[in-house]
């Protein structure tokens, strides 16, 4: 794929536009601008405060002028969540699990929860959503090693005790 | 006598032959109740099942994505198909049924 940045300026005139979004967004993640349908009230007024435009719908010089505003004022962010994506691909790390989980369960867990996280839970729910249900289950598993180890020693003290 | 969270853990890895996962008795567990079952439970109780050697476990092959972990893989052990094979014959009889042994015989 080329460095080239996309920037896609939707009109909101299509039936379609919110899936045309998506599937933009999609197909260029980091490499895409989009500039919000000009139907949408609120961000047209928000894009023209930003930009000292009167209206979003522009053509030739103007259109151009206005891309290249975009990609000036955008392109620190576009790199920035570069790196960020590039962090974010596969599954999380489970650092939790690693710092407080002895290592030899604390392999079986990530490789559970791992795969979980991409047979599973992104394909069901999303990526971000996956996320937040890996977190939930890894602090569910490292506090549940625990209390399992505490009963367990709990139970051999009482056994001692009498 | 063993839980019931334990009887369908037995029964997970009584069906993955000899290298379930942690993750596939998850899924499994999660498909039976209809909603998300925590990896927690799930660990604790294998471990559980491991301290009373009704289930053994040998380490697999590490994953093959870059720092991909190893997963252990359980198989069901003689005491563990004996265990088993009593729960389902309780829970026969506390339902009014015959008691008779499961379908795969483990009892003599």
């Amino acid at each position: 794929m080329s460095d080239k940045i996309h920037v896609f300026i939707s009109s909101g005139h299509h039936r379609d536009w919110k899936k045309i979004h998506e599937s933009l967004v999609a197909t260029y993640p980091e490499k895409l601008v989009v500039v919000p349908s000009v139907r949408d009230g609120e961000l047209e007024k928000g894009w023209a405060k930003v930009f000292e435009a009167g209206k979003l719908r522009m053509a030739g010089k103007e259109r151009t002028r206005f891309i290249s505003m975009l990609l000036a004022v955008f392109r620190p962010w576009i790199e920035l969540s570069k790196v960020f994506r590039r962090g974010r691909r596969g599954p999380p790390k489970g650092f939790l699990i690693d710092l407080l989980v002895p290592a030899d369960r604390a392999e079986d867990m990530l490789s559970g929860l791992q795969t979980a996280y991409e047979e599973r839970w992104v394909p069901k729910y999303g990526a971000r959503r996956a996320r937040r249900i890996f977190m939930t289950q890894s602090i569910g598993s490292i506090l549940g090693f625990w209390i399992d180890w505490m009963m367990k020693h709990l139970r051999l003290l009482k056994f001692f005790a009498s | 006598m063993i839980s019931k969270l334990e009887e369908l853990t037995l029964f997970v890895v009584l069906r993955g032959s000899g290298s379930a996962t942690a993750s596939e008795v998850q899924a499994a567990l999660s498909e039976a109740a209809k909603k998300e079952q925590s990896f927690g439970s799930v660990f604790t109780t294998l471990d559980r099942l491991s301290d009373k050697k009704l289930v053994k476990w040998r380490k697999g092959e590490p994953d093959r994505r870059r720092g991909g972990r190893a997963p252990r893989l359980y198989e069901i052990t003689g005491a563990g198909r004996k265990a088993l094979d009593e729960a389902v014959r309780a829970t026969r009889i506390a339902a009014g049924g015959s008691g008779s042994i499961a379908p795969w015989g483990v009892l003599p």
